[in-house]
């Protein structure tokens, strides 16, 4: 077996040099929470790897600008979870950071880390999708800001080119009416991959009429899905209780669950519905309580 | 004051805390070699041959195949159905089939992919309900492995006479042990053509057993030495056999050692899980909810080779009545083959499928006669002077009504019960509350103690102590610390005069298997016999060296006294040690019950004695994600005396644990014969966040005979808590579950149903 | 690839392939098998150790990634039992271990964790631990072992390892 070619990037720049044709195609490296299990475990042989850990200088952040937060790919779930700055304007995402894995896993797995997989079971991806957050792909050539529900185009594929490298997320920041609410259903109460995940977002007008409502919903289909059948159904409508029991066949033609070695079909589905529904009821609960 | 009775910790701590403790993966040994299977990847198939590709260059690996095994292809245990090395039939997915080794590991994973199995597919049978009547034969004519059928009074005549008969089926899956530290050996070859293995292990001369006939040595020729075993929970008592049987064929072949050390995925792939089956009862009940009548019947899945399965049947049908009196009884518990991994001794060992069985049934009594779980149990505990379903008579030692009234009282089971039947049934968390009650008997079944002999030796060291010598082994439930206390307190001395070196064939006696809930129990009051053996001997010495008569010594407060002289122990060891050399004592077990046994019929004195144990476990219900959160667990437990009670605690808490994981959470997934989930990210067991402080009591109803009145302890606490928990979530529910485990997809499942039917 | 590595307060160099996991370079080259495979895939927490003060499972980090990087294992406690850390006594003590197995990793974790967070809740300190799995005690007794020594840190302070 040919040895892997190991570089490491000291800087941004360097690694989109690295990623930069004529080189050929490379794996990045950073928090090794898939790479590392796909190679020992997973039959996976890269030719050659750029481990980007040391960009944490330029790629780490957490920021707010123009009304947006922007988080730095490198930016470790532990810190996404702890960050002040998140905790304050978009806490949805702190709480998805914090509900992934253990403490081990959230100090080396990244943002970036978890949109580079884009496994269908990724904890950040439904947030992703339900706040409409944009995905900042650099190259050497170019920058390309793509919308994560264009991003992900199939089972763990996704839009991004080879010598591009995920540098940030944009997240724009909720309407402060909004409510916004992280579900995460795993195997156990730590340490679980998820076998339904829901990032939820939405808020009523005055007129108690669905205003907005984002689902992002994970581990119900090859990829993480925005749940574009329910919104569609409700945006508009007021929250009765026969409207809300009447949005089940639109969960279901936004969802593809398959039975697999975690959970089965049947009980994704049943899970899906539920937790949308509840979402639903909160909405309503919170706009009649205020 | 004395050591027993004390929380002293754990005397080989500190090689556990610093990282010195050597695991057998630790060790490297000069021009080693690392072994690897290749394995079937069918589950039933005619081998014809094994393919080499021609073109790989297999200069530097080692190559074994069937043909290499000097002596009799089989791993001994009950039978000599398993081979070492599939040999013209696969009989299940990921059966050995031949072995490589190499000196580097990379090449050793390329080699593996140029072999090919070439095969035949038959027909696989994975259905045991069918494996009675299949075609296809796996073992014998019939595919029976064991059948064990128990009658005590006459059981379908006193069902005629019940006023109600209640019946119901539980159904229960594999678990996997999931030690932390994987199966691992190294062999080495010696000099003089035997071999030397170190490994992780419960059961030093089961491997010794199971390799000499294989190699066709003498048992001198093979030495077997444990290392820290990082945990095993019965799944390192059978199968170290094998491995160790795969590597000394790689080491004698290549004449260098070679470690074998399995990944999580094969180690959970290919070694031996809980038995899945199904349990039916059918009780004759009287006006009053007295049990009349007990039919049960037991049908457990041991896959495609026989181990210790039955064995592990024996225990599930003597337990299947439960702690109940009942004069009229028929067990019929059946073994059988299927083309699967072969399934094995995991803590509890057939008493956890029973206690779910029979602890279930008596929630559906207690439903069917409108009375509490607490009350149906109550009206029919074993007492001192009943009879069990072998017809043995309790003569003492029963702590089953005081463990059963300590959880009640301590969980507040009757208020709790009662609230939550009266809950709104439109609630998003539910709550629920369980009860169980069972035994587990010590040690070996029967006469199975007085067949095994146990020896253990005391010896006195350059040091001016003493030191423990037998084939049990430490795998982390606290043998070396009680061990010591026990050697301790007969010898009257400190307990860093004590050692417990780790088992060596060479060097230990065989004092049975590292297993049963028998180290404590059986092998600890041999410690305390050879230790009175050694005083004895030692008063002879001393009087040979004086000149004095034997009785004219005594000893007493950790000295030897005669004539004005007081001669402490440790000086005496000294003095001893240098002038007569080796001095060892032995102690043999002798039956000091007399126990009467009959392995045909069942009948008799199954057990010595018996630990009694009680649990109420509470769970919260998210009726939107079928999630249970456990929010409570009470267990009280009747194990004679808890020579060491922060090390009891220990084993009660883990294995409370364990038979939580059992009955919620734990799944191995299975697929044509194969496990699916054999990672461990999806082969879950819990995480500390997974389970609430539990509350324990220890109650001590003591053993004559045990040392300090101690019984077995290990595998009690692992037999009760799912039917518990099982109870606990159906209550929440609102629907029965006699299936385990009771998974989140289960509950969904039988939700929806539930919202179609209605 | 030459890498250097602070380990456990000495610098040390190792000769290894850049992809080599760091569990497997700690074992093999620099001899400290304190650290243990439980799972090889981040699972388990057996292979727990700390780089750069942070506790992370060494199976999942390639050696390549820790040049120049500050690491400890448990060989970086204690060796002597006169000077054990209060969490290794108080593992001891408490009875936190039984196999051993997991214990290096857990109390990496528990070091790690008390410096950041002194006053833990228990529930909180399950959480801590949660990325470490235990099969033989059912956690208790290693929650306990960490409350304790947090406890003994809050009220004698000044010691903290």
């Amino acid at each position: 077996m040919k040895p892997v070619v190991f570089q490491r990037a000291s800087t941004l720049e360097e690694a989109l040099f690295l990623l930069a044709p004529p080189q050929p195609e490379a794996t990045v490296l950073a928090g090794g929470t898939d790479v590392m299990v796909w190679i020992r475990s997973g039959g996976f042989h890269p030719a050659r790897v750029v481990d980007i850990s040391p960009l944490r200088a330029e790629c780490a952040r957490i920021v707010e600008r123009e009304g947006q937060i922007a988080v730095g790919a490198l930016c470790t779930h532990a810190e996404m979870a702890s960050s002040p700055l998140l905790r304050e304007k978009l806490p949805l995402l702190a709480e998805a950071a914090a509900s992934v894995g253990a403490p081990p896993i959230r100090n080396r797995g990244t943002l970036g880390g978890n949109i580079g997989g884009s496994s269908p079971a990724g904890d950040m991806l439904p947030v992703l999708l339900a706040c409409d957050a944009t995905v900042v792909l650099q190259s050497a050539g170019e920058t390309r800001r793509i919308p994560y529900s264009r991003y992900c185009i199939g089972y763990r594929k996704t839009v991004r080119r080879s010598e591009e490298l995920i540098t940030e997320v944009v997240f724009p920041l909720p309407a402060p009416t909004a409510l916004a609410r992280w579900y995460k259903v795993g195997g156990r109460r730590a340490q679980a991959c998820s076998k339904v995940n829901l990032a939820a977002v939405g808020a009523l007008d005055r007129q108690g009429q669905v205003a907005f409502l984002r689902l992002g919903i994970g581990s119900c289909a090859a990829t993480p899905v925005l749940m574009e059948n329910v919104a569609g159904q409700l945006v508009g409508c007021y929250l009765s209780k026969e409207a809300i029991d009447g949005v089940i066949p639109a969960i279901s033609r936004d969802i593809s669950p398959i039975d697999d070695p975690r959970s089965t079909a049947r009980y994704r589905s049943l899970v899906a519905q539920n937790l949308v529904i509840r979402f639903l009821e909160e909405l309503v609960a919170t706009a009649t309580a205020t | 004051m004395g050591f027993i009775g004390q929380s002293i910790p754990r005397t080989d701590g500190f090689g556990k805390v610093t990282g010195q403790a050597t695991f057998v993966d630790d060790l490297c040994l000069p021009d080693m070699l690392f072994g690897a299977t290749i394995r079937s990847d069918e589950p039933h198939a005619r081998l014809e041959r094994i393919e080499w590709d021609p073109d790989f260059d297999w200069s530097s690996i080692v190559r074994v195949d069937a043909s290499d095994i000097p002596g009799r292809n089989a791993i001994f245990l009950e039978q000599w159905d398993q081979p070492a090395l599939a040999q013209d039939v696969i009989r299940h997915h990921a059966e050995p089939v031949a072995l490589i080794a190499c000196a580097d590991r990379e090449l050793l994973e390329t080699a593996r992919k140029h072999v090919t199995l070439v095969t035949r597919p038959l027909d696989p049978l994975f259905d045991p309900e069918e494996a009675l009547t299949s075609e296809i034969k796996i073992f014998g004519e019939d595919n029976l492995f064991k059948q064990i059928e128990i009658e005590k009074g006459d059981a379908p005549g006193a069902m005629k006479s019940a006023w109600r008969v209640v019946e119901g089926e539980y159904r229960f899956g594999y678990q996997e042990q999931m030690y932390i530290e994987t199966q691992g050996v190294i062999a080495v070859p010696g000099e003089d053509g035997g071999v030397t293995v170190h490994g992780s292990m419960q059961c030093p001369y089961y491997v010794l057993k199971a390799l000499t006939p294989l190699l066709g040595l003498p048992p001198e020729k093979v030495r077997i030495i444990q290392t820290t075993t990082g945990g095993a929970f019965g799944g390192k008592e059978e199968y170290p056999s094998m491995l160790a049987a795969h590597a000394v064929l790689l080491a004698l072949k290549s004449g260098r050692p070679v470690k074998m050390v399995y990944d999580r995925a094969e180690d959970i792939a290919v070694t031996p899980k809980r038995h899945p089956g199904v349990i039916r009862h059918r009780t004759g009940v009287d006006r009053e909810g007295h049990l009349l009548a007990q039919e049960v019947e037991i049908l457990l899945d041991g896959g495609a080779y026989c181990t210790l399965s039955p064995v592990v049947l024996g225990r599930a049908a003597i337990a299947a009545g439960g702690p109940y009196r009942c004069d009229n009884l028929k067990v019929l518990a059946r073994m059988v083959a299927t083309n699967k991994p072969p399934s094995g001794a995991f803590r509890g060992f057939g008493g956890p499928q029973a206690a779910f069985g029979v602890e279930r049934h008596m929630d559906r009594i207690a439903e069917e006669f409108g009375v509490s779980p607490l009350e149906i149990r109550r009206r029919n505990l074993l007492q001192i002077g009943d009879t069990t379903a072998t017809g043995q008579q309790l003569k003492d030692s029963v702590g089953i009504g005081e463990v059963l009234e300590k959880v009640a009282e301590i969980s507040d089971f009757e208020n709790r019960h009662r609230a939550y039947q009266h809950q709104p049934a439109k609630e998003r968390l539910r709550r629920g509350i369980g009860l169980a009650v069972c035994f587990h008997g010590g040690g070996f079944t029967g006469a199975g103690e007085t067949w095994l002999a146990s020896k253990v030796d005391l010896e006195l060291t350059s040091r001016g102590g003493v030191s423990i010598h037998c084939g049990s082994v430490e795998m982390g439930q606290g043998r070396n610390t009680v061990f010591s206390q026990i050697a301790a307190d007969a010898l009257g001395i400190d307990l860093a005069l004590v050692q417990t070196p780790p088992p060596d064939t060479a060097t230990c006696p065989d004092s049975g298997p590292t297993a049963a809930s028998r180290t404590t129990m059986v092998v600890g009051r041999l410690v305390s016999d050879a230790a009175e053996n050694l005083l004895a001997r030692m008063t002879e010495l001393l009087a040979q060296q004086a000149g004095v008569q034997l009785d004219a010594i005594h000893y007493g407060q950790g000295a030897f006294h005669w004539e004005g002289q007081d001669l402490p122990f440790g000086e005496a060891a000294l003095q001893l040690h240098e002038s007569c050399g080796l001095v060892r004592a032995r102690a043999q077990f002798v039956d000091r019950d007399g126990m009467v046994w009959d392995p045909q019929t069942y009948r008799g004195d199954a057990y010595a004695a018996y630990s009694w144990a009680a649990i109420a476990t509470e769970v919260e219900l998210d009726m939107d994600t079928c999630m249970p959160r456990i929010t409570r667990v009470v267990a009280a437990e009747d194990i004679g005396k808890a020579i060491n009670p922060l090390s009891v605690e220990g084993q009660i808490q883990g294995g409370t644990l364990q038979g939580l994981g059992y009955g919620a959470l734990e799944e191995v997934k299975m697929e044509n014969g194969r496990f699916v989930n054999y990672r461990m990210t999806d082969c879950l067991i819990p995480t500390a966040m997974d389970v609430p402080d539990m509350e324990v009591v220890i109650v001590e109803r003591p053993y004559q005979h045990g040392p300090a009145g101690a019984k077995g302890l290990g595998e009690l606490p692992t037999d009760l808590p799912a039917p518990a928990l099982a109870a606990a979530i159906s209550q929440a529910a609102g629907f029965r579950f006699d299936e385990i485990p009771v998974t989140p997809e289960r509950i969904a499942a039988r939700l929806t149903q539930g919202k179609e039917g209605a | 690839m030459n890498i250097w590595m602070i380990v456990n307060g000495e610098r040390r160099e190792v000769d290894v392939p850049p992809m080599k996991r760091l569990l497997d370079t700690l074992r093999e080259d620099l001899n400290l098998t304190g650290t243990k495979e439980g799972c090889g895939e981040g699972e388990c927490g057996a292979c727990l150790v700390l780089v750069n003060g942070q506790a992370v499972n060494s199976c999942l980090v390639a050696t390549g990634q820790v040049q120049g990087a500050e690491i400890w294992t448990v060989e970086g406690l204690a060796s002597s039992p006169e000077e054990l850390t209060d969490l290794q006594s108080a593992f001891l003590t408490y009875g936190a271990v039984q196999c051993g197995f997991c214990t290096p990793g857990m109390l990496m974790t528990a070091h790690a964790y008390l410096r950041h967070n002194p006053d833990p809740t228990r529930d909180q300190i399950r959480e801590a631990i949660s990325g470490n799995l235990c099969r033989c005690t059912g956690y208790q007794k290693i929650v306990d072992a960490i409350e304790a020594v947090a406890k003994r840190r809050q009220t004698e302070p000044g010691e903290a390892p």
